[in-house]
């Protein structure tokens, strides 16, 4: 999704991600990720993460979701993960985006403080979560071979895809963030 | 449909930002994480 925030703001959306972790870790996560859109924080779940159903009770954290909202609020797509690996291919969302025809928006400035920026103890680095999409890649395209249904044959390639997306975007992540190292 | 009017997060500058002022600009493409990644 990062890599591709243009594209949602040519078709007219902007992109915000929510998570229930401090400020300092998500200024930490988004320096490390170099992510565009904003990274905001709902340390309880209270303010929207249950408001839009999406809280987690049992990891008292949020589900893996996407939501898209037209404007007025009214929701166009959503997607909830049923596990910690389950996200939609982002095409999904930014076609529930091009299907409202909106005019484009510019890219807002979004400055990451790197001074406090504290990444939080189970943090991986772009390394061990590119070997985490690939042990996700790997297995689930073992399995679709095993199995005998064809929802979850599918379901199995769906997420093979997804993480082939996500290695693929772990990279030029890399590039993004060696190239404003140099 | 969730109301978004008045409400207000916490960005990673630790500045305000309030998702229903983003939805006067157009769509807005939530993604909800389960945090530390």
């Amino acid at each position: 999704m990062a890599r591709d925030y243009a594209s949602y703001l040519e078709k007219g959306a902007q992109v915000v991600s929510v998570v229930i972790d401090k400020p300092a870790q998500n200024a930490a996560m988004a320096e490390k990720l170099a992510l565009p859109f904003p990274v905001l924080s709902d340390p309880d779940g209270t303010i929207v993460i249950t408001p839009f159903d999406v809280w987690d009770g049992k990891g008292r954290m949020s589900k893996a979701a996407t939501i898209v909202l037209a404007q007025g609020g009214r929701e166009v797509y959503r997607y909830v993960g049923v596990d910690f690996a389950d996200r939609p291919v982002h095409e999904e969302a930014l076609s529930a985006s091009l299907g409202l025809a909106l005019p484009p928006i510019e890219e807002r400035v979004i400055v990451v403080p790197t001074a406090g920026a504290e990444a939080g103890p189970r943090a991986l680095t772009i390394s061990e979560l590119s070997l985490y999409m690939r042990g996700v890649r790997s297995s689930t395209d073992a399995l679709s071979a095993r199995m005998r249904d064809d929802w979850d044959r599918a379901e199995c390639e769906r997420t093979t895809k997804m993480a082939e997306q996500y290695i693929a975007a772990l990279a030029e992540t890399e590039r993004v963030v060696n190239r404003a190292a140099t | 449909m969730t109301n978004l009017t008045g409400i207000c997060l916490t960005d990673q500058s630790a500045a305000s930002l309030c998702p229903d002022d983003l939805l006067s600009e157009g769509a807005l493409v939530m993604m909800f994480y389960r945090g530390d990644w």
